[in-house]
């Protein structure tokens, strides 16, 4: 991660729009941990999302897969395509 | 017999048959039937955060109008599953407009009415506890089972509900009332990195390996699971680790209908349960213990 979730948001608040070449709002996995300990409230799973989604639409940037496992279960391809995917 | 209107979803009928056997043996065993709802289809996995998007709402919808045909409760296993279709039926009944628009894409309409429930919910809350403990054949006493919640079951909280979001009880309350003794370990909350191990699986492999070693660390043997994807993570950041450090063995992850079904009675291949996993199991379950006298 290279920007912590409180840095993300500061990187917003200030209006900065070098916080879209971050790499951890790929890294977020939707698991709602930040929000659920977030003393102000803050839902960084939605945050992330909406970095992502405004990214998707314009850039049309993909997700790559190297290699799958024959025993992936098809909840995990398809949570990945649609978080890390544009459709 | 009770009956249950229930949804497996696409993992259940795959790679995770033995979550949707163990648990269907566990209903039997405690007089109760999950009834497969008619045309039932994916759930879509994950539920959308993007508020301007509703076509992801479309499929969950469609399940919902169907299950309401034909009952008003509908049962889950798979923890995303669960997550999805509770939270499209909780967003059904507080957005008539978006609700409409899905409707009419659908040719299906869906008005509310469904109560998305667990299957733990269903044995907490409906069969209740104490009649496991009291149905129990073949308690597993002393097996130090590391209860596993993830995320999706329990987050977020506002609008799951099933249990404390910080300091959940669900899983160890079960797993007590089938006799095993269940270690709180720290990370039983934590993400196992999800679908990143589609992509980034690196990223997994350090989040799941984390669980794993903060259950080992606390004294587990077994983790006991509700999700296939958490456990597919936990069993493939194991594969990896092991294959760099001979001689230590991986921590079993089987779903918690595994464990329940075998105490109460059913046979392991019923439940799928694979010859390392009965091993496991067992090995580390202890005589009972000597009986006290209760008035």
């Amino acid at each position: 991660m290279d920007l912590m979730p409180h840095q993300i948001v500061r990187f917003l608040q200030l209006g900065l729009e070098e916080v879209f070449d971050a790499k951890s709002y790929w890294l977020c996995a939707t698991c709602f941990s930040c929000e659920t300990q977030c003393p102000r409230g803050l839902d960084v799973s939605k945050i992330c999302e909406a970095l992502r989604t405004i990214k998707l639409r314009n850039d049309l940037r993909d997700l790559k897969i190297e290699k799958l496992s024959p025993e992936m279960p098809q909840q995990g391809l398809v949570s990945a395509f649609r978080k890390l995917s544009p459709y | 017999m009770e009956s249950y209107l229930y949804f497996p979803g696409c993992s259940l009928r795959t790679v995770a048959r033995d979550f949707d056997d163990s648990a269907q043996a566990c209903a039997r065993a405690l007089g109760a039937e999950l009834k497969e709802m008619q045309g039932w289809l994916c759930c879509g996995a994950v539920f959308s955060n993007v508020a301007d998007n509703i076509m992801t709402n479309a499929g969950p919808n469609r399940i919902l109008a169907r299950a309401r045909s034909e009952g008003d409760t509908l049962v889950t296993l798979c923890a995303g599953c669960h997550n999805v279709l509770k939270r499209a039926n909780l967003q059904a009944g507080r957005n008539a407009i978006k609700q409409e628009q899905i409707n009419e894409f659908n040719e299906e309409k869906y008005e509310g009415g469904l109560s998305v429930l667990h299957f733990l919910e269903i044995l907490r809350d409906r069969v209740g506890f104490g009649t496991v403990r009291d149905t129990v054949k073949a308690p597993l006493h002393g097996l130090p089972v590391g209860a596993y919640y993830g995320c999706l079951l329990l987050r977020p909280f506002d609008e799951m509900r099933l249990d404390d979001p910080h300091r959940p009880s669900v899983l160890e309350d079960l797993l007590v009332s089938i006799g095993c003794t269940p270690v709180e370990y720290p990370s039983r909350t934590e993400c196992c990195g999800s679908y990143l191990g589609v992509g980034s699986p690196d990223s997994m492999t350090l989040l799941s390996r984390n669980v794993v070693q903060s259950a080992r660390s606390s004294g587990a043997t077994i983790l006991a699971v509700s999700c296939p994807l958490c456990k597919y993570n936990l069993e493939a950041s194991q594969k990896q680790d092991l294959a760099a450090s001979s001689g230590s063995q991986p921590l079993q992850v089987v779903y918690f209908t595994q464990l329940l079904g075998l105490a109460l009675g059913a046979a392991p291949q019923s439940l799928r349960l694979n010859p390392v996993q009965i091993q496991a199991i067992r090995g580390r379950v202890q005589a009972p213990p000597e009986s006290v006298n209760h008035p």
